[in-house]
Parts: C-alpha cells; structure tokens; sequence
C-alpha cells in the first residue's frame, strides 16, 4: 500500500521497513531531529516510539523515509 | 523607508536556531546597503506586525517562527497571518516564509488575495541539531546543512533574482548538503540527515510570480 496522506493507516510492512532503518542509522546521540513545531528535540529513540505508535509525527517520520526512498529510485543526484 | 522586514522570535530551541542564523541574512543586506526592519523577540506580535506593514510598506518579508497549513506564528507562536482572516495584509508582497506548513493553505489563500509570491513549505521544515551546540547555534555544523540553504533563497532574493531562481538556488544548497553526507563517510548515520534535506527541498514550494524580483 502506498502511503499517499497522513490520515491512511500505515502498512505494517512499511512500518516495519521505517523501524529498521532507524535502529539500523547509527546517528550519534547527540544529533537530534526537530520536526516543526515541536518543543524538544527527537532522539533516535524517540523516533523509533513515535513511528511505532503511528502518531502525527510518527507518520510525518515514514512520510520522510519513503519521500526518501522515492527519490533513491529516480536518482538521488538528479533529484 | 525599510526595504524588507523579516520576523525573528526566539522563545525556544527552533526559533533561537532561526533567530541567529538568519543573522546571516541581515549581515549581508547591511554589507549592500539594502535598508530593513528587523522585528525580534516578544516584539513580533500581530499589533506590531500589521502596523509595521501599513507604515513601511515592505515590497517583501521574511518570516522566521512556528506556523501551520493556516498560520505564521510569532513570538510564543501568536499567530501573526491568519489564513481568511489577515492575509491581505501580504497584497503585493513577496513572501518567504520559513514556517512550517504555511504554503500549504495560508500561502493558496495569500495568492487569491493579491500576494505577490509566497515561497514557503507545503508540510513541516525539519532540522537536525547537535544539541552540543545548542547554546551556540552559529558553530552547529548540522544546523547549517539546513539553515544555510534556506539563508540562500533568502539572500537570492535580495539580490535581485526572480523568486523561482531564488527557490532553485536554495534547492541546490539542499542538494549539494545532501552530496556532502552521501560522499562523507565521517557523520555515522548521515542518511537519516539526507532524508530531512531532502524533504524540505520537496516541500519549499513557489506561489504566485514566479518571476517577481525584489
């Protein structure tokens, strides 16, 4: 299933795919992610609860990862 | 009379980042003589705003600050521009908006009221920091990979490009960060930066003339 907004329930094999890659990034503990208007920022480990609960920013966070994936399939350096 | 007039609140860890690095922007219009309002601090509130457009008339402005698909948000996210209720207040203006969202439905809604171009973002800007810099956001390397590129359509702007060679310019910067971490093996875990660059160069979008120059 395509991911096409933030309201459609998330496929749990994409969800899967999303976990994966961020236990797998090895982002130093000290780089942390802000995501709009969010007060604090996100840890890895944040990351990983906030896709798992498939809350708004969990989703903004798989959004993320498949825009990623998205733009690797049509060449990254011609994006 | 101020030429632009740019936003900058800074009443936590995203607009303090925003606060100082577009520093950057006003370095380079007081190096070229290029006269502005600078509204900071608890200062950026709707009153002061609405005001400042009706005496300077500013052909364009920056906003810095939290927002939504219907809002730009000031100093303790008080909304400034309200989509169906003051965005009239941009008639004829160029807009940079470097709020989340607001592209998305307050930008659209600018337009049909006469704002001249609204560059902003269709869904949230995200930026990595090094929270060992945080107290100093100018020496935040990672920081900059996000908030250079956005300085550079800014500054593009000011320098008389259109606003579409202004947003492909920053789209560049975003692309040659992302070259940066996909030749650099020395940021463990770079794609996940990669990825956040390349969702906000998707999502900065041109409203509008494209073709309006400063």
């Amino acid at each position: 299933m395509e991911i096409k907004n933030n309201e459609e329930k998330i496929n749990e094999d994409i969800k899967e795919l999303v976990l994966f890659r961020i236990k797998s990034s090895k982002l130093s503990p000290s780089i942390k992610l802000f995501i709009g208007n969010s007060q604090a920022p996100l840890t890895t480990n944040d990351l990983i609860n906030h896709v798992k609960k498939e809350d708004e920013i969990g989703k903004k966070i798989i959004a993320m990862q498949m825009n990623y994936l998205r733009v690797l399939k049509k060449g990254i350096m011609q994006c | 009379m101020a030429k632009f007039l740019i936003t900058r609140p800074n009443h936590d860890t995203v607009t303090s980042y925003l606060f100082h690095w577009s520093k950057k922007i006003l370095d380079f219009a007081s190096k070229n003589s290029i006269s502005f309002l600078d509204i900071t601090g608890d200062n950026v509130n709707k009153k002061n705003v609405e005001s400042y457009f009706k005496k300077q008339n500013p052909k364009l402005v920056f906003f810095n600050g939290h927002g939504d698909d219907n809002c730009i948000g000031g100093f303790k996210d008080e909304p400034l521009i309200e989509s169906g209720k003051n965005e009239h207040l941009l008639k004829d203006r160029i807009v940079y908006s470097l709020s989340c969202n607001s592209a998305k439905v307050l930008g659209r809604e600018s337009i049909k009221k006469g704002t001249e171009t609204f560059i902003g973002y269709e869904d949230s800007f995200m930026f990595y920091t090094d929270s060992e810099r945080e107290t100093t956001p100018l020496k935040d390397k990672i920081a900059s990979s996000f908030l250079q590129p956005s300085n550079e359509l800014s500054i593009s702007l000011l320098k008389n490009k259109t606003a579409e060679e202004a947003s492909i310019k920053s789209k560049d910067a975003f692309k040659k960060e992302t070259r940066k971490f996909l030749a650099s093996n020395s940021i463990e875990g770079g794609e996940m930066i990669i990825m956040a660059l390349l969702w906000n160069m998707e999502n900065q979008i041109v409203l509008g003339n494209k073709q309006a120059r400063f």
